[in-house]
């Protein structure tokens, strides 16, 4: 019920701005921001990406307003373009570190905590000792751009699969095959079940 | 039917699965504990604590963005103009047409070229380079700002086909008035201008990315930017340019 007033109110937002009232996107940008910063924020992992995403999404908007069609879905359409600045964000980081990258998965792969997935820990006894997030993250810092964009918009965003692939320009079997190798990364550096699949 | 592969896996597990995936589940023992165990892995893989931002983060950010959406809209209002201006647009294109009309065939029309004074031809030629210059400018932001996983408009396309025509002549222009320089970044934007008129109505949004990178990368905005200030500067301190004055001189 929230969540269709919610919408009433951007579609009669997005009809005020295409009227003219330029005061309409103000309320807009105002009732999103919080929302597509947490997105920024999960996708980038950084605050400052974060806030650059949010600034650059909000006006990539604002250019293409005026042509936006289906005016109640607006905040899938802004989380759209949020995912892809923050995609940009992240190809562009991906470059910039190239070398630094290579140098980290050098160093991780000597790094013992590797070796922590060969002691068969359980998922229970990994959230209790606080290790889940670490190694969480460094699956993360393992996968590329595009995998950690279609990654946290399935898992943490609950994007459709056609969402994601409109956000990143990606065909469906593309995003898929993308959320699949973010996943096996996950479970390597988890060390669980790392078979997944049946043995017979 | 055999197992599903981690692959079909991990998209079912997602409910992202095929029908004929999720009835295999249904009746496999094996691919349905498989299917569970994935996921109470992703179970534990929990957002990271994201920064707090208050209730007034939404009038922070605006106090932030509207210096640029103020931007946006002097950007607007100028591009309006400028179309306003595009009859000049059209006539000095004529008097070009002439000029090198008259260069190239003096003895078949030598009036044509005599019939404005020569100062003038400068100014309407140097207005009309600019204006083209500015238009092409539009276009090349719309396209580079477009919105994630656009195509191509109709009206771009026209608007594309249209600039690469007047592109030519100015770029001819440039060559034989020896304007290396000028003629160099009309035939780099050139060849935008033709790659996207040029493409089908069903272009993808990949093909559309891959000229908006071109056009990033290789600072093509930035290179027009520059050059169209450069005419503007030679048409308002009335001072000779040196390229285009002995071009219709």
């Amino acid at each position: 019920m929230e969540r269709m007033e919610a919408s009433d109110a951007d579609a009669d937002a997005v009809a005020r701005f295409r009227l003219g009232d330029e005061g309409a996107f103000r309320t807009l940008v105002e009732r999103h921001s919080r929302a597509v910063f947490r997105l920024a924020y999960r996708m980038t992992g950084n605050e400052q990406d974060a806030e650059d995403v949010v600034q650059e999404a909000f006006l990539r908007a604002y250019r293409n307003l005026s042509r936006f069609e289906d005016r109640a879905r607006f905040a899938s359409w802004l989380h759209r373009i949020a995912a892809n600045c923050a995609y940009d964000v992240l190809r562009a980081r991906a470059r910039r570190d190239e070398q630094d990258q290579r140098r980290a998965n050098e160093e991780n792969e000597e790094d013992p905590m590797a070796d922590v997935a060969s002691t068969d820990p359980t998922p229970d006894r990994l959230v209790a000792s606080g290790e889940v997030r670490r190694k969480v993250g460094v699956a993360m810092a393992r996968m590329s751009a595009v995998e950690k964009s279609a990654f946290a918009l399935r898992h943490f965003e609950g994007f459709s699969i056609d969402e994601i692939g409109r956000a990143l320009d990606l065909d469906t079997s593309a995003t898929k095959h993308s959320i699949f190798r973010a996943v096996r990364k996950v479970r390597d550096v988890l060390g669980v079940d790392p078979t997944l699949r049946p043995t017979a | 039917m055999s197992h599903l592969d981690e692959e079909r896996l991990v998209a079912h597990s997602f409910g992202d699965g095929t029908p004929e995936d999720a009835a295999h589940c249904a009746s496999c023992p094996e691919c349905t504990a498989a299917a569970e165990r994935l996921r109470a892995m992703l179970a534990t893989v929990e957002p990271m604590d994201i920064p707090e931002r208050g209730d007034d983060y939404g009038r922070v950010v605006w106090e932030r963005l509207a210096p640029r959406i103020e931007a946006e809209r002097d950007f607007t209002r100028r591009s309006m103009r400028r179309r306003r201006t595009m009859t000049w647009g059209a006539l000095a294109a004529s008097v070009l047409i002439a000029f090198l009309a008259g260069r190239e065939f003096p003895r078949s029309s030598p009036q044509v070229a005599e019939a404005i004074p020569a100062a003038a031809r400068e100014r309407i030629l140097l207005l009309a380079v600019g204006d083209h210059l500015e238009r092409s400018q539009v276009l090349l932001i719309e396209l580079t700002n477009a919105a994630p996983g656009a195509g191509r408009g109709s009206s771009t396309q026209e608007s594309a086909e249209a600039l690469v025509s007047a592109n030519r002549l100015y770029r001819a222009s440039a060559v034989q008035a020896g304007d290396n320089g000028i003629a160099s970044v009309l035939e780099e934007l050139e060849r935008v201008l033709v790659e996207v008129a040029h493409q089908p109505p069903d272009a993808s949004a990949k093909e559309m990315e891959r000229i908006r990178k071109r056009i990033e990368e290789r600072g093509i905005l930035f290179k027009v930017r520059v050059i169209e200030s450069q005419v503007r500067e030679r048409g308002n301190d009335g001072r000779a340019a040196p390229a285009i004055h002995s071009q219709v001189s």
